[in-house]
């Protein structure tokens, strides 16, 4: 299935249901709410319990899905960039991924599994570009892509479900 | 000194040799009528000696009667410093230089009443030197026709002089350029083929010792192309070094003035756009000269970059000429790596992954990144108002606070490619194919002028002259994401797809442990049994598709059999963590041997293929 479709129809369906001036609003709600020091969604394992205590707005841009043996949370961001939030049945974040224009406020996704990802980042050198991957303990990450569009996946390997793959996290 | 008279037949045995002056015989018995005719022999008989060398001889004198002995050199009595000296001893002293003739005759004549005497031939030979050349400029780059003056050193001897060679022919060729005795090259009219030619300065004195160097002939289109290790140099650790480093040499003006200065060690990057340059670097042209890019209220734009790495740059945008080979983007503006006048916003700007600052040399390991990827602007229109979004590159700092701003898109840091008055609708990227076992650098060449390998070279337009025609390469035309839609390999098709990234100094593969090709213990990069050949098939959004193959050596094998070499064509390592929507980014490896095009999204595609987001073709 092609993600430019899956962009398009969920674009669609969101201002069907609001319209533009619901869309302009929301624009300005989010930006408030990311410029805000807490995290507006919920972070890599952490409970589900943030993603729906943030309010009607962001509730209306995020697209919830029910798949077998785990549930998905979708957020677009203005410049229509899609972050994928992975829920496990006992209610906790397991997997994050993201994907386009811009690298997403990673701090507040990732939570304290941040600091991982500083971490290792700062001591490499040698290299400019390329992407990055990483394993520390009970967390892979990986980011890349290039000017204009950026893709990256995190996830808690001991918080997957039962019989679930990493490939879910996509 | 009488000496005894003694029997012949006990003459052999009674020889006494004394070191170089003369034997003496002692003895009893015999008469005069026995008495031989004196003989004196010298020893070695001939012998070659180098210009300034001793050379100890022994002179055995056969006499009854006078053992005296003098030495002379061509018959000049004891020598002199043309022929060469001889002691009262027999030590000999070659001449500081090769006499002419090169032989002489050293003798020792008996005193004894027919003055008979040994004679050997010696030949003297240059001086052996151990002599060191070197050669600057190191790897220059030249428009085709104009001149670079080198100049050698040579150490070990006091003749200096050097015989310059180019491509191995002594003072060169018109095809190749010319070298006169005093080191000034002169390249040909038209780029030869290959472009790159070496310079070699041989010592004179020691026609063994050589150094070389290599000079790129370039034209009005092209700018070299050099890959190493770059300003940080080998680091030794496979973890560390910067492998298959791709830069050029960049000219920064300060605008409509010829205030300009070279810069060298600019990372070559088809993943972004635009020219950023650090600060540091901006010596002769400093960064508060260069025009300053403001906002509606006069506040200078700042921008925060954040590369796939998480590494970042911060710094202002500003305005400059930038000449690239011989074309030259007017008032294009770029971004100057570091800012001592406002500090990184830490709330937003290194909440995208913080990753290390590339704004120092020690960082970033060059002077500044040359970003010619698919677009016109860094951003585009996501950047240039309509939406807010914390994560716009752009900032502004009023009070010194910065925030994220809007940038309108003719105000965005740009592709200077798309900014020349013609050859601007892309570039075509020529590296030559190198050994599977990799190469010391490009260009190369042995001390002696030998194993040349070329630079490569970077080419503005596609289709624009004849030295960039697409000729039979497949355009694929790129998604709206800037990818290659969608690759397939080992018969799984990854709809994240791919792209081609100079500035990526290996092969990000999806999955190849399905293959059986296994991670290196202690380094990132992929360590297979031997070397194993992958096909990728990669596919446009015009419709396109082609087959890619790369190889995929042991890493471990390639640092241990060549620790110094910088370039490697079957380098690669994991694209993520083997998960089936992984992503395909051909770095540098995948370029060797290969001409590929980057076309930028809204110019004219050469042969009219549909291709908005722009395309890559090879």
């Amino acid at each position: 299935m092609g993600k430019g479709s899956l962009r398009k129809r969920r674009r669609g369906s969101m201002i069907d249901r609001y319209g533009w001036r619901s869309m302009k609003t929301f624009c300005g709600v989010l930006l408030i709410l990311m410029l805000g020091a807490v995290p507006m969604w919920a972070a890599l394992g952490e409970p589900e319990s943030t993603v729906s205590a943030d309010g009607q707005f962001l509730r209306g841009q995020i697209r919830d899905e029910v798949h077998q043996g785990y549930r998905l949370h979708q957020i677009t961001d203005p410049s229509g960039g899609v972050i994928r939030e992975y829920v496990s049945p006992a209610g906790k974040v397991f997997g994050i991924s993201w994907q386009g224009p811009f690298v997403p406020n990673m701090q507040q996704l990732l939570g304290t599994y941040f600091t991982y990802v500083q971490q290792y980042a700062q001591a490499q050198t040698g290299r400019h570009s390329g992407p990055l991957s990483m394993q520390k303990d009970d967390f892979v990450f990986t980011c890349g892509g290039h000017m204009r569009w950026r893709y990256g996946r995190a996830y808690v390997p001991s918080l997957l479900p039962t019989n679930l793959s990493p490939e879910v996290v996509q | 000194m009488r000496l005894k008279n003694i029997p012949v037949a006990t003459w052999a045995s009674l020889l006494v040799v004394a070191s170089g002056v003369f034997l003496t015989s002692c003895g009893g018995g015999g008469t005069g009528n026995n008495i031989p005719f004196p003989v004196v022999t010298l020893s070695p008989a001939s012998a070659s000696v180098a210009a300034g060398a001793p050379l100890q001889f022994t002179a055995t004198v056969v006499s009854l009667t006078n053992t005296t002995i003098t030495w002379s050199v061509n018959n000049i009595l004891g020598g002199n410093s043309t022929v060469g000296t001889v002691s009262t001893s027999g030590l000999y002293l070659a001449p500081a230089s090769v006499p002419n003739p090169a032989t002489v005759t050293v003798k020792a004549t008996s005193s004894a009443e027919t003055n008979p005497y040994g004679a050997a031939i010696v030949t003297i030979t240059a001086p052996v030197v151990n002599a060191a050349v070197a050669i600057v400029p190191l790897d220059a780059s030249i428009l085709a026709g104009t001149a670079v003056q080198f100049a050698a050193t040579v150490t070990g001897t006091d003749n200096s002089a050097v015989t310059w060679y180019v491509n191995g022919t002594a003072g060169g060729s018109s095809a190749v350029g010319t070298i006169s005795p005093s080191g000034l090259y002169q390249g040909p009219t038209t780029v030869p083929n290959p472009a790159t030619v070496v310079v070699t300065a041989t010592s004179q004195a020691s026609t063994s010792d050589s150094a070389s160097t290599t000079v790129t002939l370039t034209s009005s289109n092209t700018a070299p192309l050099f890959v190493n290790f770059g300003l940080n140099g080998n680091t030794g650790n496979p973890n560390t070094a910067h492998y298959n480093g791709l830069f050029t040499t960049i000219k920064v003006c300060l605008p409509g003035t010829p205030i300009c200065q070279i810069i060298p060690d600019i990372l070559v990057d088809t993943s972004s756009v635009g020219l950023r340059v650090l600060d540091s670097a901006l010596t002769i042209v400093p960064a508060t000269e260069l025009g300053t890019v403001k906002d509606s209220s006069g506040n200078q734009v700042e921008e925060c970059v954040q590369f796939p790495d998480t590494s970042y740059t911060w710094g202002p945008v500003v305005v400059a000429d930038v000449v690239l080979g011989g074309e030259t983007a007017s008032a294009v503006h770029m971004q100057v790596m570091g800012d001592t006048t406002f500090p990184v916003p830490y709330s937003s700007c290194l909440s995208l992954g913080s990753g290390p600052s590339l704004d120092t040399v020690a960082a970033l390991g060059a002077n500044g990144i040359l970003g010619i990827g698919n677009s016109l602007q860094d951003c585009g229109l996501n950047c240039a108002g309509g939406q807010t979004f914390s994560a716009y590159p752009y900032y502004v700092c009023p009070n010194y606070v910065c925030q994220a701003a809007p940038l309108p898109v003719v105000q965005q840091v740009a592709n200077p490619v798309a900014f020349f008055t013609k050859d601007n609708n892309g570039v075509e990227i020529i590296l030559p194919a190198i050994s599977s076992v990799g190469a010391p650098a490009l260009p190369y060449a042995n001390a002696d002028g030998t194993g040349l390998i070329p630079a490569g070279q970077l080419i503005f337009g596609v289709g624009t002259e004849p030295n960039n025609g697409l000729g039979s390469a497949t355009l694929y035309a790129l998604d709206t994401n800037g990818n290659f839609p969608q690759v397939v390999f080992d018969g799984f098709t990854y709809s994240s797809g791919g792209s081609l990234n100079t500035a990526a100094n290996a092969l990000y593969l999806a999955n190849p442990l399905a293959l059986g090709i296994l991670n290196c213990a202690d380094n990132p990069y992929y360590c297979p049994g031997s070397t194993t050949p992958i096909s990728l098939t990669t596919y446009g959004a015009n419709g396109a598709s082609g087959t890619v193959v790369l190889n995929i050596a042991n890493a471990d094998l390639l640092f241990a059999d060549n620790p110094d070499f910088s370039a490697f064509n079957n380098l690669a390592q994991e694209s993520i963590s083997g998960l089936s929507t992984d992503y395909f980014e051909l770095g540098l490896p995948f370029f060797f041997g290969r001409n590929v095009f980057v076309g930028i999204a809204g110019t004219t595609v050469p042969n009219s293929a549909s291709a908005p987001n722009g395309y890559v073709a090879f």
